[in-house]
């Protein structure tokens, strides 16, 4: 019998292992904290990280979650760390309400309460600010509003001097402007609006008129447009900023009407919709509660935005005649290789293959009291519940992020870095 | 080990393949389960298997394991037909889902092993070229270093840490934000 061949060497620490082996280890471990971490443990280690200088995909957001305490540090939980908190941030002004992000590491902050209050873009990292308006011209009244925004989306980074704001916001006329007079408008109205960077007034864009309850719900930025979802409908409302040559800021707006899909909401309570790009098209992603009086997120439907090809011969229903209704949302029977955290204004896609070790799924975060215009309006103490986060996939939903605390100044959000 | 079988025999023995570990010890697999090994595949598309592989890179310990999850992953795949989870479809979901959690189950008890076991899996699932394991191996070790810090990195691997208080410093300095 042949001499047994020598067995291999044990390797006696990650470091020995073969470079293909060990990228594929670090393809694992694609967040910049763990990589920085990892590179401090021993000379061995350093060396790896410093030699294979292994690629790391987009940064996923940050789920940023508010402490109870007014001057305590926000969380920073890590989709790509295994959804751990990382590291603390701590948000100037302190108490400030986070109602979305931008890349960059852009917040949106909003301060203050009645007259006092202000909004604003911090750059997290850099303590940068821009300064965003806090009234708004409606179309019907010469009058400026004072305004709470809710939920707001960029064009582009505000570093650009042609970024373009549009936003979601609350309205209301000051009681003090025209005393005795009866107000033409209800106390708080929620309604659309857009502004230039650094404009001290937003615009109103007045919704479609023929609704009787005209709501938005959501704004995203794509294909060189803000669509503003109506919650009546699905349809869109398309809003094209252009530049002027004398730099002045023109915009067109225009109503598209989505044909209603049918059987889509039974047995489930519609909790959120929300709106987000995707690969280059429009997708609608719909948030369940399997019931009402319950916050607790059930589950998720996703439509894609699709064009009808031709004006069909024939109307199969008279209530929505085809040719008024040139678009249709279909729904996807998975989600394909996606990963979407959402978000009003600032949901994202990204591609599952690019992360290894991860699967298709829906992130979200509890928004529930997002849209509490008489609460963020008013000067009374709101309580946030932050509970209803989590990850849908495979059919069922994860509460994968760390356990919450209620606050009683801002949801948790999302931070894009 | 078997030896000639009679010829009724003979179409299961031809499905059968045998391994070789490190240590001379034999393991007779079926070709389903040995083909999960990108390496051995090769191996039979060319005919090189009679009087059975040897594998000088992976001892019996470690082969006997490398073979237990192929036999369970080679039953995994027979039953898989382009699974891919849809969200509209109940029923075809419930049957996928237990299947899908039964195998994760095995795959989180297979990697219950000591730090030198999963390091000698990932080597051997390297050099057969068995991407599943690989993958499997390899998120193990990421998982265990996502999120702790330095001191439970080398506390959990037998690390010293070498690094001078001043490169240490340096290091931190570069990447400042992650040790907030």
């Amino acid at each position: 019998m042949a001499a047994a061949p020598q067995p291999p060497p044990l390797p006696e620490s990650m470091a020995n292992l073969p470079d293909d082996i060990l990228l594929s280890i670090l393809s694992r471990i694609p967040c910049k904290a763990d990589r920085a971490r990892m590179s401090i443990v021993c000379k061995a280690w350093r060396a790896v990280l410093v030699r294979l200088k292994a690629p790391r995909p987009r940064p996923l957001p940050w789920l940023l979650l508010p402490t109870p305490l007014l001057g305590g540090s926000t969380r920073v939980a890590c989709a790509l760390s295994g959804f751990r908190v990382h590291h603390y941030l701590t948000i100037i002004p302190l108490g400030a309400r986070c109602f979305g992000s931008h890349d960059g590491a852009w917040l949106f902050l909003s301060c203050g309460e009645s007259k006092k209050r202000s909004h604003l873009l911090l750059d997290a990292r850099s303590s940068r600010t821009r300064d965003l308006p806090g009234e708004i011209l409606r179309w019907n009244d010469p009058d400026a509003h004072r305004m709470v925004i809710l939920a707001a989306t960029l064009s582009s980074s505000p570093d650009d001097p042609n970024c373009v704001v549009a936003a979601i916001v609350a309205a209301s006329r000051d009681p003090d402007s025209a005393p005795g007079a009866v107000p033409p408008f209800p106390p708080v109205q929620r309604c659309a609006a857009f502004w230039r960077m650094g404009w001290p007034r937003a615009i109103e864009i007045p919704l479609d008129a023929s609704q009787a309850v005209p709501s938005v719900e959501d704004v995203v930025y794509h294909d060189g447009a803000f669509r503003f979802l109506l919650t009546h409908g699905d349809h869109i409302l398309v809003c094209t900023p252009t530049m002027g040559h004398a730099g002045n800021l023109m915009t067109d707006w225009e109503l598209v009407r989505f044909h209603p899909g049918g059987r889509i909401y039974d047995e489930h309570f519609i909790r959120a919709r929300y709106l987000i790009e995707s690969r280059r098209g429009l997708l609608l992603v719909v948030r369940f509660t399997a019931d009402q009086t319950q916050p607790w997120t059930s589950m998720f439907k996703v439509f894609l935005a699709i064009e009808r090809k031709t004006t069909p011969d024939v109307d199969t229903n008279a209530d929505f005649p085809l040719a008024k209704y040139p678009w249709s949302w279909s729904e996807l029977d998975t989600l394909g290789g996606r990963m979407l955290f959402i978000g009003y204004g600032c949901s994202r896609s990204y591609e599952s293959d690019q992360y290894p070790g991860f699967k298709d799924g829906i992130y979200f975060s509890d928004d529930s009291k997002f849209y509490d215009e008489a609460m963020i309006f008013g000067n009374n103490v709101m309580t946030y519940p932050c509970s209803d986060n989590g990850k849908w996939s495979e059919g069922h939903v994860e509460r994968c992020f760390p356990k919450p605390d209620p606050s009683d100044y801002s949801a948790p959000v999302w931070l894009l870095p | 080990m078997a030896s000639a079988g009679s010829g009724d025999e003979k179409a299961a023995a031809a499905a059968m393949i045998t391994l070789i570990s490190s240590d001379n010890e034999k393991f007779e697999v079926t070709e389903a389960t040995a083909t999960l090994s990108q390496t051995i595949r090769h191996m039979i598309e060319d005919g090189c298997t009679d009087g059975g592989v040897p594998l000088p890179n992976v001892t019996s310990k470690i082969l006997a394991r490398v073979i237990e999850y192929c036999k369970k992953h080679a039953t995994a795949a027979a039953g898989e037909e382009g699974s891919s989870s849809s969200f509209s479809d109940a029923a075809f979901l419930e049957v996928d889902r237990a299947f899908l959690e039964e195998l994760e189950e095995f795959d989180d008890a297979f990697l219950e092993v000591d730090r030198a076991t999963l390091f000698d899996l990932i080597l051997a699932a390297n050099y057969l070229d068995i991407k599943g394991l690989l993958n499997l191996t390899c998120q193990k070790v990421a998982d265990s270093v996502k999120g702790k810090t330095p001191e439970q990195i080398r506390e959990m691997y037998n690390i010293v840490n070498d690094l001078t208080p001043e490169e240490e410093a340096e290091i931190r300095r570069e990447t400042q934000w992650a040790f907030e």
